[in-house]
């Protein structure tokens, strides 16, 4: 009896698995050329919305992994390295949310998160939740649109946290992170 | 009557003749003086470059160049960094500017006015730490963000500008904030924001204030109430696009008596003087 409860439980689990839909891309073909990132940043931070072809760019960016690609490539490169999800639908010229690239900064720089996200697995509300409580996002919900300037701030804090595990207190109002 | 008459005439002719000394004095005496106060500008040079900084010089269009160690950096000039860069200028005044990583800012005047040094610097984003020296005299050093001006009387802090609005903490001497009418003094070991929110209310809003403020929309008073009785309709959030955050930038022209904007940083920066210590 116990065996068959196993086995139940493995192939439910192997099921809601394998329901996941995978996600589509639109508009892969969308050239994300190298550059330098002070002039991304400059660029970025002066917009009142970041693509998500945009976001992506600046995400290979701060992982110092940019090179020629197409949107579509970078999707599949940050996809295999769990830092898009693999069910994401994503359109190059549509507004990143802030669900979105809080999950990519969470995976980016390997946080672990609170009691939701360690049971289930990150996901763009709980990520958002974890970042906002770190002091690395400003407040708001999942389906909000990223400014320039917040894209900006948050890569730069998230940089930093990469390199020198903190974030100095004039960047995030919680007197250093973490 | 005559006599009253003469005595009238010779009055006014003093009159005249004494205005007139005081006119000639007064156009010669701006002259001297304009000559001994005549502002020399001068230069700050990159000590330090580490990742990707480049520099626009002012009236060079949109040619940035790459930063690089012994550089001299000139008014009006701008600078932008990447991320994993760290850049350190250093002025001529001893004074010591870091700029860190994902940061954009601007020389808008760096200059010798008689005995005083005077440097006005405007922060678009990012953050820098900043080390004021008087060895060489008294200094007026500004910093200009999007929401307000900050003014040394002390030596040195970390200020930033991003999502969360203006950031600043003082790691030595005092620090003068001022948005419009408003003016906060921060000593060494505080922090304020672009509230200007005191830090011991800093302090309480971290504790008390953070499930009430979930859109970033409470204005002073309601915060005074979260901080003060708690609860209330601040557990069910306010709706809001906060205050004093990048989503109500003022311009900093409204509040100062003459301000400068550099082209490509389009910010106002402060150029009246403070108190120079």
């Amino acid at each position: 009896m116990n065996r068959v409860f196993r086995v139940l439980g493995v192939a439910l689990m192997l099921a809601a698995a394998g329901c996941q839909p995978a996600g589509q891309v639109v508009g892969g073909q969308v050239k994300l050329a190298p550059t330098d990132s002070a002039a991304f940043l400059d660029r970025i931070a002066a917009r009142t919305s970041v693509t998500e072809s945009d976001a992506v760019a600046g995400i290979l960016l701060m992982l110092d992994r940019q090179e020629e690609t197409t949107f579509a490539e970078a999707v599949a490169k940050l996809a295999e390295d769990r830092i898009i999800s693999s069910s994401w639908n994503l359109q190059a010229d549509r507004a990143i949310t802030k669900g979105k690239l809080a999950y990519m900064v969470y995976q980016a720089c390997r946080l672990k998160g609170g009691l939701t996200v360690s049971l289930w697995g990150p996901s763009q509300r709980y990520c958002l939740k974890e970042l906002q409580y770190r002091g690395l996002m400003t407040p708001g919900v999942p389906y909000n649109a990223v400014t320039g300037l917040e894209y900006v701030a948050v890569l730069s804090r998230a940089d930093e946290l990469r390199q020198t595990g903190t974030v100095s207190r004039v960047m995030s109002p919680g007197e250093g992170v973490r | 009557m005559s006599r009253i008459r003469k005595g009238l005439l010779s009055g006014l002719v003093v009159a005249c003749l004494l205005s007139g000394a005081r006119a000639q004095e007064a156009t010669t005496q701006p002259a001297g003086a304009g000559a001994a106060t005549k502002p020399r500008p001068l230069v700050a040079t990159v000590k330090e470059v580490k990742g990707a900084a480049q520099y626009l010089k002012a009236g060079e269009g949109e040619k940035w160049r790459p930063l690089k160690v012994g550089d001299k950096l000139d008014e009006l000039g701008i600078i932008r960094t990447g991320f994993r860069t760290r850049v350190v200028l250093a002025f001529a005044d001893n004074s010591e500017v870091v700029i860190n990583r994902a940061t954009k800012m601007g020389i808008a005047q760096f200059r010798k006015v008689g005995k005083v040094t005077r440097t006005r610097i405007g922060l678009k984003y990012g953050s820098m730490r900043m080390n004021i020296s008087k060895a060489r005299g008294p200094s007026d050093f500004a910093v200009s963000t999007p929401v307000a001006t900050l003014a040394v009387s002390g030596s040195g802090s970390d200020t930033g500008f991003s999502d969360f609005g203006l950031l600043l903490g003082v790691f030595a001497g005092d620090w003068l904030t001022n948005m419009g009418p408003k003016h906060l003094n921060v000593v060494a070991g505080e922090t304020t924001d672009g509230r200007l929110t005191r830090a011991i209310f800093r302090t309480k809003l971290r504790t008390a204030v953070l499930l009430g403020d979930v859109f970033g929309g409470l204005g002073p008073v309601e915060l005074n109430s979260m901080i003060f009785y708690g609860g209330g309709r601040g557990s069910i959030g306010f709706a809001g696009a906060g205050w004093g955050s990048h989503n109500t930038l003022r311009p900093s022209g409204d509040m100062l008596p003459s301000t400068i904007r550099i082209p490509g940083l389009d910010i106002d920066i402060g150029t009246s003087n403070t108190s120079p210590n």
